[in-house]
């Protein structure tokens, strides 16, 4: 069953494309790893998806959730899917918990939404015991503490108890260990790697990285400059990646080349705005053709559950 | 093998705070060595200690020369030879320069002709004279960074030391700082020490590895070595969390238990004993020395991993 379904999303900063007509689907209780460089758009969609995009962007397509169109309900509405059915952790834990306040009160305040006819106490109670799902140690020390007498790591652990605590049908996780040592990362990945068999929603995990997503996700979705141009079953993109995009940046992230040297791809990314009329990717693309300036590949199924934007494919 | 640079026991202090402790390394000329190490690790401070712009107890030769003994003219030919490229490049470059301004600023101050090389400076590391009257806000990460090794090779230093140069890059254009680094070492016999947290650089340009634990080299030597048998526990935690594609999930990516302790308060003997795996009744009471351990490495462990 999809929960969630995107079709031809756009966006736009003041006339700036940053993303372009994607299409997308995330079934029921499913693991969707979103892969992309800086300036790909994949925080723009996290954002757009919560309702949190700044004033001067323009969405323009559906987001549907369980078949509503979110673009299609109030504002009110809207405001009240969050801390209900969507919940979001953050890339900086850092910065994402209230300092003035002790973290038992911001899971209590977490749930409200979820269950307003709860007391504090029976909230309190359930934040406890989430803190300890989460791999927290001494959950009741915890409760009492400010954000800032716990490590980076044990913050952002209390950051998915938060989202957690919501029972989200969809948890969107935007590059949640980006700011944590490797060592923690690998704690924090073991934790969503447990989630995948005892959280019964869905989540949407936003990247950099394809070797956390190659261990995370079941389906894979890679972004160039607000472009989808590969979407795959996590299995199949690793082994038989079928835009010269993903294979250039696996290629990058394994790292493996001739000597010392480390495989790059040349070129940058276009700014947003650039309006290539050909692909995206085929500035910097090694097998590019005269097609691929003069016409955009449309995402098309390339065979294996795979779909690519490429001519070529 | 002459060592280029020498250090003997040092110890770096922050008040109360012991952030290097009684470091020994050497590195030779033309060679890459890497530190590596969590956050806090003291690899950032023990860099710096090195090339002299952090006071230190214990004793650092560069080209035979104590760096203690140095007098006004001895420091500034050392300044010379020897380049930091700081970790954030963009606050590491003045804002009200243009990157001409910024290139041109190292020859100034040591008194150097020469200015009209900061183009060609530049296009030898790929970036074009457009560039030359731009600002840092201006740049790229990726740009930013290359416009700091410019600056750092144009003084044609023998010793880089490169903070996390590939740091808030994407991993598409990591790779160019790093085969520059590489081709300049190959052309000039450059030495470089790379600080970095991120195992797949460190395994690919490497030639020597350190590892430090609060403060304290835990495994030095051959970096392939390291990585094919890490003889200390925390070298082995370090591999085994790393991130690597894995879609077929076969290889368990595993952490070691718990935070960094704090190094205002490090751990009775072992400092990694909380969290290590193998840890015995030793470990906890006495500090393992670091001695050698077959193939040029020096291991701090009393129970070695075979």
């Amino acid at each position: 069953m999809t929960l969630l379904e995107l079709r031809d999303l756009s966006l736009d900063y003041a006339g700036k494309r940053s993303l372009d007509r994607l299409s997308l689907t995330l079934e029921r209780g499913r693991i969707l790893g979103l892969v992309g460089e800086s300036g790909s758009g994949k925080s723009s969609l996290a954002l757009a998806l919560m309702d949190l995009l700044p004033g001067n962007a323009a969405l323009d397509g559906q987001i549907l959730l369980n078949g509503t169109d979110l673009r299609a309900i109030t504002p009110h509405q809207r405001a009240a899917l969050r801390g209900r059915k969507l919940a979001m952790v953050f890339q900086d834990p850092m910065t994402a918990l209230n300092p003035l306040f002790p973290i038992g009160r911001q899971l209590v305040d977490a749930q409200r939404a979820r269950h307003p006819e709860a007391g504090r106490r029976a909230l309190l109670d359930r934040g406890r015991e989430m803190l300890r799902r989460v791999g927290i140690a001494d959950p009741e020390a915890r409760l009492k503490a400010y954000p800032h007498e716990l490590s980076g790591g044990m913050r952002q652990r209390v950051l998915i108890a938060m989202a957690l605590l919501c029972e989200p049908d969809l948890l969107i996780a935007d590059e949640p260990t980006t700011a944590l040592d490797v060592t923690i990362e690998a704690q924090i990945m073991g934790l969503f790697e447990e989630l995948r068999d005892h959280f019964s929603g869905s989540i949407l995990f936003i990247s950099h990285s394809l070797a956390l997503v190659s261990r995370l996700a079941d389906e894979v979705a890679v972004l160039y400059a607000g472009h989808l141009i590969e979407t795959a079953p996590a299995r199949t993109l690793f082994a038989l990646p079928a835009h010269p995009y993903t294979q250039a940046l696996i290629a990058c992230e394994t790292g493996e080349g001739e000597g010392k040297i480390v495989p790059t791809i040349p070129g940058a990314v276009p700014a947003p705005g650039s309006d290539l009329p050909g692909c995206s990717f085929a500035p910097r693309c090694p097998a590019r053709q005269p097609l691929c300036i003069e016409a955009a590949p449309p995402l098309r199924d390339v065979g294996q559950g795979r779909r690519a934007a490429c001519h070529f494919a | 093998m002459s060592a280029l640079l020498e250090a003997r026991d040092v110890i770096v202090r922050f008040a109360r705070m012991v952030a290097v402790d009684r470091v020994s390394i050497a590195l030779a000329a033309g060679e890459t060595l890497g530190l590596a190490g969590e956050s806090g690790s003291g690899k950032t401070t023990l860099a710096k200690a090195l090339i002299g712009l952090l006071p230190y107890q214990g004793q650092v030769e560069i080209e035979g020369m104590s760096l203690d003994r140095l007098d006004r003219a001895g420091q500034l030919r050392l300044r010379r030879r020897v380049q930091l490229v700081a970790q954030d490049a963009v606050s590491s470059l003045s804002p009200r320069f243009t990157v001409r301004r910024l290139i041109e600023e190292p020859l100034r101050i040591h008194g150097l002709g020469g200015l009209e090389r900061a183009a060609a400076q530049l296009d030898a590391l790929g970036l074009g004279p457009a560039l030359l009257d731009r600002y840092p806000h201006e740049l790229s990460g990726g740009q930013a960074k290359r416009v700091a090794l410019a600056r750092a090779l144009i003084l044609d230093p023998i010793l880089i030391v490169a903070d996390e140069p590939t740091a808030g890059l994407d991993v598409s254009v990591q790779g160019e700082i790093l085969n520059i680094l590489s081709a300049l070492q190959a052309e000039r016999g450059l030495a470089l020490l790379l600080v970095s947290h991120n195992l797949t650089v460190i395994r690919r340009v490497t030639d020597r590895l350190a590892i430090l634990y609060l403060g304290r080299l835990v495994e030095t030597g051959p970096t392939r070595f390291l990585f094919e048998r890490p003889a200390h526990p925390y070298t082995a935690a370090l591999i085994a969390a790393a991130p690597v594609i894995d879609a077929e999930r076969v290889h368990p990516r595993s952490a070691p238990a718990g935070d960094l302790p704090s190094p205002f308060h490090p751990p009775e003997g072992c400092r990694f004993h909380p969290r290590c795996p193998y840890a015995q009744a030793r470990c906890r009471m006495e500090s393992p020395e670091l001695v050698p351990a077959g193939e040029g490495r020096m291991v701090a462990c009393h129970f070695p991993l075979g």
